[in-house]
C-alpha cells in the first residue's frame, strides 16, 4: 500500500484503472538503478539518500510518483540507526537545561560556551554533542542494512500496492476465484466485512462490503478490502470488480475491473503466504499426507469450493472426490464455545451434503455428539484416523456401485469401438470403474470377447490372429514386434491378447526385443 | 418480541417491525440502523409499547464520579444550555476559556461510561491527566500506541474512527474536543457508528471553510452556546497586541526567490491561469500530474516559498528579539520542520514536531509549564488546545493563509494570568507572497 498522493490512474467515462508499470526494459532499468542507489548508500545518512532520490524523481523522465512509490517500497527494506551511541534525547535534555541557566545564545560565542559545558558534563567532545544533538531525526539516521530485491519483483510489488491504494477508495468489491476460499473468507470475517455469494454459470461470485454500506456509499471498508487483494492474486485464475468513489471535484462512482488473464502476470505478492496457514494445519497436513499415500482411488482437495448454507457459505477443510461422489471433511480442532456454536449451527443446516466432522476428542462436547445423529462425527487424538474415513468412503462407493450395477445391467451399454476398457467406459458414463468391471464380468456382450477389464470385438481379435500367424510363418517373432503389430491393428494390452490367442512368451533377459513369441504347448 | 443487537457500528433489529431509521438488510435478513439512531429507535419502541430486548450496549460498571471543579458563570450557562438541549450539542468558547471544565462537570453529573475524542496526542495526555486528577480513577487510552478501555476513556479521532466497530457500543456519553474536525467524510462516521445518546462538542471555531459545520446538528447537536474572544478578553483572558515585522531577504535568497517565483508566474501567464481561490489552486495541482511543465512550475514556487519562509534574515531578527525578551515565556511557530530544527540548533531551544518522540514531547511541555524551559519552537502540532499556561510572547516565523491557524496560535498565549500583556509578533519576508499570506490571515 502506498500514500494516496502517489496513486496514478486513468479514467475514461465511468471506468478507472491504475496505470501499471509494465515489465519493460525502461522500467526495469529504473528499478535497478534505484535498488543500486539504496545499496550504495548503506553506511550513509538517510537524508543524503533522500536528496539523491528527490533528484532522480525529477531528472530521469519517469513520473515522479512512480519513482517515489518504488523508493517508498524500498524504504521498507531498510534498517536505520542513529550514528552515535549517545542518546540524543539525553544530550538535548542537558543542552536545554544548560541553556535555561545561561540564557539563549544569540551569538556563536555564547553558543560555544554552552556546548562546551554540556560536553564536559556528559564527558563528550563538543563535536560529539553537535553530532548527537539531533542524530535521531530520520534524515540523520544511518542506513545500516538494506535487503535487496529483484527489479522485476519490485515492479510487480509496486503494481499490487498501486491496486491496493486504489482500492482504499472502493465502496464494494466483487470477486471470483479458483481457490483460496478458506483464507479469503477467514480474512473477510476477521476484517468485519460482509459477503453475499451467488453462483454464476460456472463459478461462485462473492460481493464484499461492510455493515454501514447499507446506509450510504462509504469508503470506510476500502482499506480492509485492499487487504483481500494479496490473497486473491495468489490464485491462478481470478477476477475483481470494484466500485471506486472519487471525491476529486464532484463525487463520482467509477468501475475498476481486473482479471488474472490481463493483470495476473504483472501483479504478484512478494511473498506467497504459506499454503496451509491456520491453527490446526499440522493435524490437517499430516492427514492429507497419509491419505494420499494410502491409494484409495479418491482425489483429495484442500479447501474445495464453498457449500451454500442458507445465506452463508461453508468451506470444509477437505473434499474427497471419486466419479460423481463427493464427501467433505471438516476438522474441528481448537475452538471457543462461540465458534463451536456457530459451527454446529452451520453444520446442522446442511442438506444433501455428505460431511464427516473430525473433532478433537479432548475438546469434544455434547453439542458435537448431538450432530452425530445427522452427520458423521469422528473423534481424534493428535492424529485424524484414516480408517473410519476410508471405511466411510468405501461404504459410499459400494452403495453407489451397487446402485449403478443395478442400473447398468439391464441396459445395452453403448459400445461401438472395436476395443474398450472399463476405465474409459466408466468415465464416459459417469459411473464407477468398478461398477463397469462388475458388469463386464456378469454380462454377455454379443460379438465381443472380454479380456480382464477390456472388451475386444471378435472380428478385431481374428484380424490380429491372422496377422500374427502370417508374420510367424516368416520366422522368429519378438515380443517387441508382436506388440507393434497388435497396436497397429488397433489392439491394446498386447500380452493379454497374445495370451488369449494361445501364445507364450519366452523371455531371454528383460528386453522385449529379445523375448520370443511361440505357440503354447498343449 | 423485538431483539436489538449491536453489529460493528450499527444496530440490528430482529423482529417484524419497521422502526424509524431501520432499513432492511437482505444480507443478514434483519433491519439495520446506524448506531447514532440508537436513542431514537429505543424511544420509538417505548412509545409504541412494544416488548423488546436490548442487547446493544456493553457497559462496564461506573464508579461514583465526583470532581472539585468550580464553574465560572459563563461555564455554568454553557452547561445548563447543554442539558436543556437534551444533552446534545456544541459549546463554542474561545481557547483558554475552560471548555474542559464544562465537560468534566457534565461527566460528573451524568456518571456514565464516557469517551473523549481528541485530535492530537498532546491533548490525549492532557485529558488523561485532567480526568485522572479530577476523578481519581484509572483512565483508559486509545491511540498513540496505547489501547486500554476504562469507564472513562480518551481516544484520538483516528483510533475512534478505526476502532468504531469494536468501541461503538461501550459508551453512553461521547465528547468531541475540537469538534470542528468531526464533519469530515471519515471522522463523521465516529458520530454515526457510536450509540452514545449523550453527545457534546467543544471548539473555539464552529465554522469550517468547507461549510462542514452544517452536518454538526445531526452528528452531535447544533451550537447551543457561544461566546467569542472579545467578550472574554481583558476579563477572563489576557489582552493582547499584534505586530508585524518585515525583514529583507538576504541577497542570495532574494536571487533564488526572484528566479524560482519567476518560473512559476511565467508558466501561469503562458497558460493564462489565474489562481484566485483554493479551488483554482487545487485544479492547478491536478494539472501537475499530467503536465511536466506545470510540475516544474509548482516545484519552483515551492522552492521560492521555502526560501522566503525559511529566510536567514528571520533567524537574525528572531535572535534580536530573544535578546530583548529575556524573561518572558516564548513560543515560536514555523511552517516547516526544517526551520524548527535550524532555530533549535542555533538558539538551543527545545523543538516539538511530529518527529519528536512522544515521551520527550511530554517532558518538554511539562518543563515549559514548570518554568524549567523558557521557550519552545514548533511546527503545527501544538496548534490545538494544549495548555501552555503562561507563555506571553508568540512569534510566527512562517505560516499559512488559514485564519483558524492564526486564532489557534493566538490562543496559545492568551491564558489568563494577572497583569499579563500578551504579544504576538509576526516576522514576514518583505516583497514576497508571504506578505500576502500574512494579510489573508487577518481578513
Amino acid at each position: 500500500m502506498l500514500p494516496s498522493s502517489l496513486l496514478i490512474t486513468r479514467t475514461s467515462r465511468d471506468k478507472i484503472r491504475p496505470v501499471y508499470a509494465q515489465i519493460t526494459q525502461r522500467n526495469l532499468d529504473m528499478a535497478r538503478l534505484l535498488i543500486q542507489t539504496y545499496r550504495d548508500f548503506v553506511g550513509k545518512k538517510k537524508g543524503q539518500l533522500n536528496e539523491t532520490i528527490d533528484r532522480m524523481e525529477e531528472s530521469l523522465g519517469h513520473d515522479y510518483r512512480y519513482v517515489r512509490a518504488l523508493s517508498t517500497l524500498l524504504d521498507r527494506r531498510c534498517q536505520l540507526q542513529p550514528k552515535t551511541t549517545v542518546s540524543a534525547i539525553k544530550v538535548r535534555r542537558q543542552i536545554f537545561k544548560t541553556t535555561h541557566r545561561k540564557g539563549f545564545p544569540t551569538t556563536s560565542e555564547t553558543r560555544q560556551v554552552i556546548l562546551r559545558q554540556v560536553a564536559r558534563e556528559l564527558d563528550l567532545t563538543v563535536k560529539d554533542v553537535e553530532e548527537s544533538f539531533y542524530a535521531d531525526l530520520e534524515d540523520e539516521l544511518v542506513l545500516t542494512d538494506f535487503q535487496p530485491i529483484d527489479a522485476e519483483a519490485l515492479i510487480k510489488q509496486y503494481n499490487l500496492s498501486l491496486t491496493q491504494t486504489l482500492l482504499f477508495y472502493s465502496t464494494e468489491l466483487v470477486f471470483t476465484a479458483a481457490g483460496k476460499w478458506q483464507q479469503m473468507f477467514r480474512q473477510i470475517k476477521w476484517l468485519g466485512l460482509i459477503y453475499t455469494i451467488w453462483r454464476t454459470d460456472s463459478e461462485y461470485a462473492v460481493k464484499v462490503d461492510g455493515p454501514a454500506s447499507l446506509f450510504k456509499l462509504s469508503r470506510r471498508y476500502g482499506t480492509s478490502m485492499a487487504k483481500l487483494l494479496p490473497i486473491l492474486v495468489q490464485n491462478q485464475e481470478w477476477t475483481l470488480k470494484a466500485k471506486i468513489l472519487r471525491r476529486k471535484g464532484e463525487r463520482r462512482l467509477l468501475n475498476l475491473e481486473l482479471t488474472s488473464k490481463e493483470h495476473g502476470g504483472i501483479m504478484r505478492p512478494l511473498y506467497r503466504s504459506e499454503e496451509n496457514e491456520g491453527y490446526d494445519s499440522q493435524v490437517e497436513d499430516d492427514f492429507a499426507r497419509r491419505f494420499r499415500t494410502s491409494q484409495t482411488g479418491w482425489t483429495l482437495t484442500r479447501e474445495p469450493e464453498p457449500i451454500p448454507v442458507g445465506k452463508r457459505v461453508m468451506i470444509p477443510d477437505f473434499g474427497f472426490q471419486k466419479s460423481s461422489l463427493q464427501v467433505f471433511l471438516e476438522v474441528v480442532g481448537f475452538w471457543t464455545p462461540r465458534y463451536l456454536q456457530e459451527k454446529v449451527r452451520k453444520l446442522s443446516q446442511l442438506r444433501d451434503v455428505d460431511m464427516i466432522v473430525a473433532a478433537d476428542r479432548s475438546l469434544a462436547c455434547q453439542k458435537l455428539d448431538a450432530l452425530g445423529k445427522k452427520l458423521n462425527v469422528v473423534y481424534y487424538k493428535r492424529k485424524i484416523p484414516l480408517k473410519p474415513i476410508i471405511v466411510h468412503l468405501r461404504a459410499r462407493e459400494e452403495a453407489l456401485m451397487k446402485d449403478q450395477i443395478d442400473h447398468l445391467r439391464p441396459r445395452t451399454l453403448p459400445i461401438h469401438e472395436p476395443v474398450v476398457e472399463a476405465k474409459e467406459l466408466a468415465e464416459r458414463l459417469g459411473v464407477l470403474e468398478d461398477a463397469v468391471k462388475e458388469v463386464f464380468l456378469v454380462q454377455e456382450f454379443p460379438g465381443y470377447v472380454r479380456l480382464w477389464d477390456m472388451l475386444i470385438k471378435e472380428t478385431k481379435l481374428a484380424e490380429i490372429r491372422e496377422r500374427l500367424k502370417r508374420r510367424l510363418s516368416e520366422g522368429e517373432l519378438t515380443l517387441g514386434e508382436a506388440s507393434r503389430i497388435i497396436e497397429d491393428s488397433g489392439g491394446r494390452r498386447p500380452t493379454s491378447i497374445l495370451n488369449t490367442l494361445g501364445y507364450e512368451v519366452e523371455w531371454h533377459g528383460i528386453d522385449p526385443n529379445s523375448a520370443i513369441i511361440c505357440e503354447r504347448k498343449k | 418480541m423485538v431483539l436489538l443487537k449491536y453489529d460493528k457500528g450499527s444496530i440490528l433489529i430482529y423482529g417484524e417491525v419497521g422502526t424509524p431509521y431501520g432499513r432492511w438488510d437482505p444480507r443478514v435478513e434483519a433491519f439495520r440502523a446506524m448506531a447514532i439512531y440508537y436513542r431514537e429507535v429505543l424511544a420509538y419502541l417505548e412509545r409504541s409499547q412494544m416488548t423488546y430486548r436490548d442487547e446493544v450496549p456493553k457497559l462496564p460498571p461506573v464508579p461514583s464520579l465526583s470532581c472539585h471543579v468550580e464553574l465560572r458563570p459563563y461555564q455554568k450557562d454553557a452547561l445548563n444550555a447543554w442539558f436543556d438541549a437534551d444533552r446534545r450539542g456544541v459549546i463554542v468558547l474561545p481557547t483558554a476559556a475552560g471548555k474542559t471544565f464544562v465537560a468534566l462537570k457534565a461527566i460528573e453529573k451524568l456518571n456514565v461510561t464516557t469517551l473523549v475524542v481528541v485530535p492530537t496526542l498532546d491533548l490525549l495526555d492532557q485529558w488523561r491527566q485532567h480526568l485522572y486528577s479530577q476523578f481519581d480513577i484509572e483512565v483508559g487510552v486509545c491511540g498513540g500506541g496505547e489501547d486500554m478501555l476504562r469507564p472513562l476513556t480518551v481516544s484520538t479521532y483516528d483510533s475512534a474512527y478505526i476502532r468504531a466497530e469494536q468501541l461503538g457500543n461501550r459508551f453512553l456519553f461521547i465528547i468531541f474536543d475540537e469538534v470542528h474536525h468531526l464533519p469530515a467524510p471519515s471522522y463523521s462516521q465516529i458520530a454515526e457508528m457510536y450509540i452514545a445518546p449523550y453527545r457534546m462538542g467543544l471548539t473555539a471555531t464552529y465554522e469550517r471553510e468547507d461549510g462542514g459545520q452544517r452536518d454538526l446538528p445531526r452528528l452531535v447537536g447544533g451550537c447551543i452556546y457561544q461566546l467569542d474572544v472579545d467578550a472574554l478578553a481583558g476579563k477572563h483572558l489576557s489582552p493582547y497586541t499584534h505586530e508585524k515585522i518585515l525583514v529583507d531577504l538576504a541577497p542570495d535568497e532574494k536571487e533564488i526567490y526572484g528566479r524560482e517565483y519567476g518560473i512559476f508566474t511565467n508558466y501561469l501567464r503562458r497558460k493564462r491561469i489565474v489562481l484566485r481561490s483554493p479551488q483554482d489552486f487545487q485544479r492547478f495541482i491536478m494539472r501537475t500530474g499530467r503536465d511536466p511543465k506545470a510540475r516544474e512550475a509548482l516545484l519552483a514556487r515551492n522552492k521560492a516559498l521555502k526560501t522566503a519562509l525559511n529566510s536567514k534574515a528571520k533567524i537574525k531578527t528572531l535572535g534580536e528579539f530573544l535578546d530583548i525578551y529575556d524573561e518572558d515565556k516564548i513560543l515560536i511557530f514555523t511552517r516547516y520542520n526544517q526551520l524548527v530544527y535550524r532555530i533549535s540548533r542555533r538558539f538551543l531551544i527545545p523543538a516539538v514536531t511530529h518527529q519528536t518522540p512522544r515521551e520527550e514531547r511530554k517532558e518538554i511541555l511539562e518543563k515549559f509549564k514548570a518554568g524549567e524551559y523558557r521557550a519552545i519552537v514548533t511546527s503545527q502540532v501544538l496548534d490545538e488546545g494544549v495548555d501552555v499556561p503562561d507563555a506571553s510572547i508568540g512569534f510566527i516565523l512562517s505560516g499559512t493563509g488559514s485564519s483558524r491557524e492564526y486564532i489557534q496560535r493566538l490562543g496559545r498565549i492568551l491564558r489568563k494570568r494577572k497583569g499579563k500583556q500578551a504579544q504576538l509578533i509576526e516576522i514576514v519576508a518583505r516583497e514576497t507572497v508571504e506578505t500576502k499570506m500574512s494579510h489573508r490571515r487577518h481578513h
